[in-house]
């Protein structure tokens, strides 16, 4: 009886451990959320849209490489007395697929974040309280991003538009899933940047709730960015109609000679606050999670701090006596003969120079954009000559009486030099790489030979991260890598 | 902090010039070090700190229960609680630019709650034993650490108090698991000679999802003592042989706490925090599984050898590993259940006395254990890369293969660094070079060899490790084998060995300033070496005082010794030490310890 009294008591108590483990075993992260509960409410698919802008400081993105690859390959950089090792394969032109650009990385990461919060708005979301215009915001928030994710990817991976739509483009993807996506074609890239963009012109309001320093999406951000992209496309009407349209926008004026060479405590170019010039801009602040810490733009432009990003005498010597943008160079003592740009100054009291605030676009380059698009044939109502006087008395410069391309072509990169640009503005125009001002033995001079798909140099276009050739079967490295 | 860091000294005897001072001439420590982005391991040394202190405490209680003759209850409960202080901190006379100290401090803490309950039964029967246990075992883990940063520290008194309050901010980390089994085990014997096992258990592990949460996992085992046999009482020179083998099925969760869960976690931008995705979800993740048998013999004979020698297979399925994604995921990895391997090797261990007389011994031993890890499946694939690079897994081929650009040396005509291409042509194009499987990380032999001596009170006593048949990747070497491309580093010397005329056989390309040949690459078979290497790992020459002179002293035993640990390494690598993981690569790894010592010992 005894012993048949402790079976039954051991039963009980088996039957009880049995029943709890089920409860016992779950163990759920607190730290964290589920994709599930993060997307199914308004609360969360907002959180989850703004941390869709996170990684545009991350170092492969604007917080360092992006832009310093489009300088360090595009003549306006040198690698100089002062240097770390980074950015030698990108001066060389000596890249590989295991030394490419890590914006494949972060424009991807980007877009599937993107793409997570636009699959539960297109499937219908609603919320009690709601507004359709609080959605309209996310999306265009989203598209806004994807769109100017799948442009950088263009820019650095591909061939240039001009150069052919049907050359290898990147996989679109537009839902998240662990799939093996083929490469698209240059041409349906740019469509889909299009159709994004486009879309987020209409669904974004004039000014983004989440902040008024134009690190968020608006409606003039994406006007700009179609401006531009159409510039690529050598879309020369729809590049000048947009860029008419951000000239015009209310509260964007040009900086005069004194805010060009200013940066306020918070590290705003101007003469406080987000200069009026800035029309979508990355805050580079050391808080944030993605900032690149001692690879930060800011730090490589600092020849106190690693300083491989110098500037080339090239650029150096493209200035007018004059010019208020010559100002914008530290010749330091230590280092004669050589210089470095001073865009990137840091933030006040803050050393070392780790903080900065990029400009991704800026009102100066839709004059610049608006007087190309006119020489090659688009009508905006005004000259060309007149949007580039306008940049030049800006600067300090007296008005001249006519101008044509190779005049743009040498404003652009005295305006927007060291902003990521130069390496993609001469491969959209077809011309070669002339360097004068260089360190290395070879690779100097880069042709770009124009008019046919076949024949245009590899070099062009980065090859792609040998890590997702090896996870992709389907993803094609580029020809020549 | 055995990574490729400047502050490693390990590292930084790569990247700073002979030449480059130590000291500035007013005796502080020279930062301005371009070469190694001005870190001065030895003020880093010196000023910089990184510590953890671990207090540990341990508490068991169990309570048994006779309830009838020869079965017991009982039940163990224990607690093991961790607490650690941390911290990391960057003094201004140590960081360059800086003017003030960078802080962090950390508290950690670990609790580990088990409970074990048994029911266990013991019976003889004349030339019978019978035991068995079943029961019931309960973990749960946890873990958590704060953190204060303080990036702007006063270098004199370097805690948070002296920060100001607005540059500080906490972190805040935590993780836990549990685990829960049921299981029993039954042993038999017959008079000492014929022992049987069987076991069987389940697990159920947090760390997998509702799906596969349980395991069921078995075994059967039986050893036959050989040397109790009737007929084996005339063998005198046999003391002991065995007969073991085994076969069973084991479980392995060894993944990080939350991988099954697809995850959204905060990300500040902007002064906002946000929310981005952090892992992907794998809901159907489950336990690993090993199944295999062992087979071995114990011996000992003649009084003077001692021995065993083992054959295993064994095979995994649904292996847990991280499994590559395309970045268009937005991931980069998955952990998964993916393919099998299996592993198959012999062991044999011997031991023996050579001499044996009153002034004179001599001990001899040696172990040497044969390994092979053939992949068998993988899924879908053929092959993946490794998240290391180097590193592919294919079917048919070991565990870790590396998986690397095929160099061909110096082209005698031009200096010209060339590979081979997809034809098995060679090309001084890096962009042409084939990528080839070239040779294992696993070694084809590993082992030991001991000695010792005594005579007179004197011994010598000498440990051997050894490996054999294994590469390794040595990729630090490309930082000061540059050819030229890292120019304002150090070089090794043996880059001396470099081309400069038309028909010389060198070893080095030409070297030039900016080298954009990629000679130096990462991904190149040019730094694979031959892994293999015997190690002196422990050397003892020691001095036994006589007993009667110890005992006029009133002592009971005196001795003096001397013992060097790692003392040389007999290798063919480039490199200070062959020594690499189970993979090969690695970087910035700190070579062995060398260590010499002597001393008393003295017993009263």
């Amino acid at each position: 009886m005894k012993t048949r009294r402790y079976i039954l008591f051991l039963v009980a108590v088996a039957v009880l451990f049995t029943t709890a483990c089920e409860d016992f075993l779950v163990k759920e992260p607190r730290l964290s959320q589920s994709n599930e509960l993060t997307l199914s409410t308004f609360k969360g698919l907002d959180n989850a849209t703004g941390g869709v802008y996170s990684q545009l400081c991350s170092y492969g993105w604007y917080g360092s490489q992006f832009p310093i690859i489009a300088d360090m390959k595009g003549g306006n950089a040198k690698r100089g007395s002062v240097n770390s090792g980074r950015y030698t394969d990108e001066y060389l032109w000596n890249n590989t697929p295991s030394s490419t650009s890590a914006l494949w990385n972060v424009a991807y990461s980007t877009i599937a974040k993107a793409n997570n919060v636009l699959e539960v708005i297109d499937g219908g979301f609603t919320e009690t309280g709601v507004e359709q215009a609080d959605l309209d915001l996310l999306k265009g928030e989203c598209l806004f991003m994807r769109g100017l994710a799948y442009f950088d990817l263009a820019r650095i991976y591909c061939q240039p538009y001009s150069a052919g739509t049907t050359n290898l483009g990147v996989p679109v993807v537009l839902v998240t899933e662990n799939g093996y996506p083929a490469r698209n074609t240059v041409g349906e890239t740019y469509d889909r940047v299009i159709e994004d963009l486009e879309d987020a012109v209409s669904l974004l309001p004039a000014t983004n709730p989440r902040g008024d320093d134009a690190a968020f999406a608006t409606k003039v951000a994406a006007q700009a960015l179609l401006a531009k992209v159409n510039l690529y496309m050598e879309n020369w009407q729809a590049a000048a109609s947009y860029a008419t349209t951000v000239i015009g926008t209310a509260g964007l004026s040009l900086f005069d000679t004194d805010e060009y060479t200013t940066w306020d405590n918070d590290g705003y170019w101007g003469s406080g606050g987000p200069g009026a010039e800035i029309i979508f801009q990355v805050d580079g602040s050391e808080v944030n999670d993605s900032h690149p810490w001692w690879d930060a733009i800011s730090y490589m432009m600092d020849p106190d701090g690693y300083g491989d990003c110098a500037a080339s005498t090239d650029v150096i010597n493209l200035y007018e006596a004059g010019d208020v943008r010559a100002d914008l160079f530290l010749q330091p003592a230590k280092w004669p003969g050589e210089y470095w740009s001073l865009k990137y100054p840091g933030r006040l009291g803050r050393t070392p120079h780790r903080e900065f605030n990029f400009p991704v676009l800026r009102l100066a380059e839709m004059y610049l954009i608006r007087a190309e698009a006119t020489l090659n044939g688009a009508t905006s109502g005004v000259a060309a000559l007149t949007d580039y006087n306008a940049i030049r008395t800006h600067r300090g410069l007296t008005a001249v009486g006519s101008v044509n391309l190779g005049d743009i072509y040498a404003e652009r990169r005295r305006e927007l030099c060291f902003e990521g640009n130069e390496l993609f503005d001469l491969a959209r125009t077809q011309r070669s790489l002339v360097r004068i001002d260089y360190t290395g033995l070879s690779n100097k001079d880069i042709t770009f030979t124009a008019g046919g798909t076949a024949a245009v140099n590899f070099r062009w276009a980065m090859p792609i991260p040998q890590a997702e050739i090896d996870a992709n079967v389907n993803c094609e490295q580029n020809p020549g890598y | 902090m055995q990574s490729l860091y400047f502050v490693n000294p390990i590292f930084a005897m790569i990247m700073i010039k002979p030449f480059t001072p130590l000291r500035n001439e007013d005796g502080s420590y020279n930062l301005d070090i371009p070469e190694n982005n001005n870190s001065n391991p030895r003020a880093t040394a010196e000023y910089d700190s990184q510590w953890e202190k671990q207090y540990r405490l341990n508490t068991n209680g169990y309570l048994e229960y006779e309830i009838v003759k020869g079965l017991t209850a009982k039940t163990t409960n224990s607690i093991e609680l961790t607490d650690g202080e941390g911290v990391r901190y960057w003094d201004p006379q140590a960081n360059y630019g800086e003017t003030k100290g960078y802080l962090q401090s950390t508290r950690t803490r670990y609790t580990l709650i088990t409970t074990s309950n048994t029911l266990s039964y013991n019976k003889e029967f004349g030339v019978h034993s019978v035991s068995a246990v079943a029961g019931q075992e309960a973990s749960k883990y946890d873990y958590n650490r704060y953190t204060i940063v303080s990036p702007n520290v006063d270098p004199s008194i370097p805690f948070p108090n002296t920060s100001i309050a607005e540059d500080d901010f906490g972190e805040y980390n935590e993780t836990a698991y549990t685990i829960m089994s049921f299981f029993g085990v039954a042993n038999y014997n017959y008079d000492s000679k014929y022992y049987l096992q069987a076991s069987l258990r389940t697990d159920g592990s947090s760390r997998f999802g509702s799906k596969n949460r349980w395991g069921t996992f078995w075994s059967v085992g039986g050893s036959w003592n050989i040397h109790r046999e009737n007929f084996m009482d005339n063998v005198n020179f046999v003391n002991m042989l065995k007969l073991r083998g085994s076969y069973g099925i084991s479980g392995n969760f060894n993944i990080n706490d939350y991988d099954q869960y697809g995850l959204y976690q905060a990300e500040e931008y902007n002064g906002n925090s946000f929310m981005v995705p952090y892992q992907p979800s794998n809901p159907d993740i489950g336990w690993e599984n090993n199944t295999g048998y062992n087979a071995g013999i114990d011996f000992a004979l003649f009084d003077r050898i001692t021995g065993s020698f083992d054959v295993y297979s064994r095979k995994t399925l649904d292996m847990l590993l991280a499994y590559p994604l395309s970045r268009t995921s937005g991931f980069t990895s998955i952990t998964t259940n993916i393919g099998s391997i299996k592993n198959e090797g012999v062991e044999l261990m011997l031991n023996g006395t050579i001499i044996s007389k009153s002034n004179l011994e001599w001990d001899a031993g040696f172990n040497i254990s044969h390994n092979n890890s053939t992949i068998l499946d993988l899924g879908k694939d053929e092959q993946f890369v490794a998240t290391n690079p180097r590193i592919v897994h294919k079917v048919g081929e070991h565990l870790y293969s590396f998986y690397l650009f095929d160099y061909a040396g110096v082209n005698p005509a031009n200096g010209e660094a060339m590979w081979y291409n997809e034809d098995g042509e060679l090309t001084n194009q890096y962009n042409q070079a084939r990528r080839v499987i070239a040779g294992s990380p696993e070694p084809k032999l590993t082992g030991g060899v001991n000695t010792k001596l005594t005579a007179y009170g004197i011994s010598l006593d000498v440990n051997l490790e050894y490996k054999y048949g294994n590469l390794v990747c040595l990729t630090e070497n490309r930082y000061a084998n540059s050819d030229g491309y890292s120019w304002p580093n150090n070089y090794a010397n043996t880059q001396l060995d470099y081309w400069t005329t038309p028909g010389q056989i060198a070893r080095n390309p030409k070297p030039l300033a900016n080298n954009a040949s990629s000679s130096s690459s990462s991904l190149s078979t040019r730094w694979l070496y031959d892994g293999s290497y015997v190690r002196i790992k422990n050397l003892t020459v020691s001095y036994n005082l006589p007993r009667a002179v110890v005992s006029k002293i009133k002592m009971q035993n005196l001795r003096i010794y001397a013992s060097a640990v790692n003392l040389y390494t007999f290798h063919k690598v480039d490199f200070w030490d062959p020594e690499r993981g189970v993979d090969g690569s690695g970087n910035g790894i700190y070579p062995m310890t060398k260590k010499i010592m002597g001393g008393i010992e003295v017993s009263f």
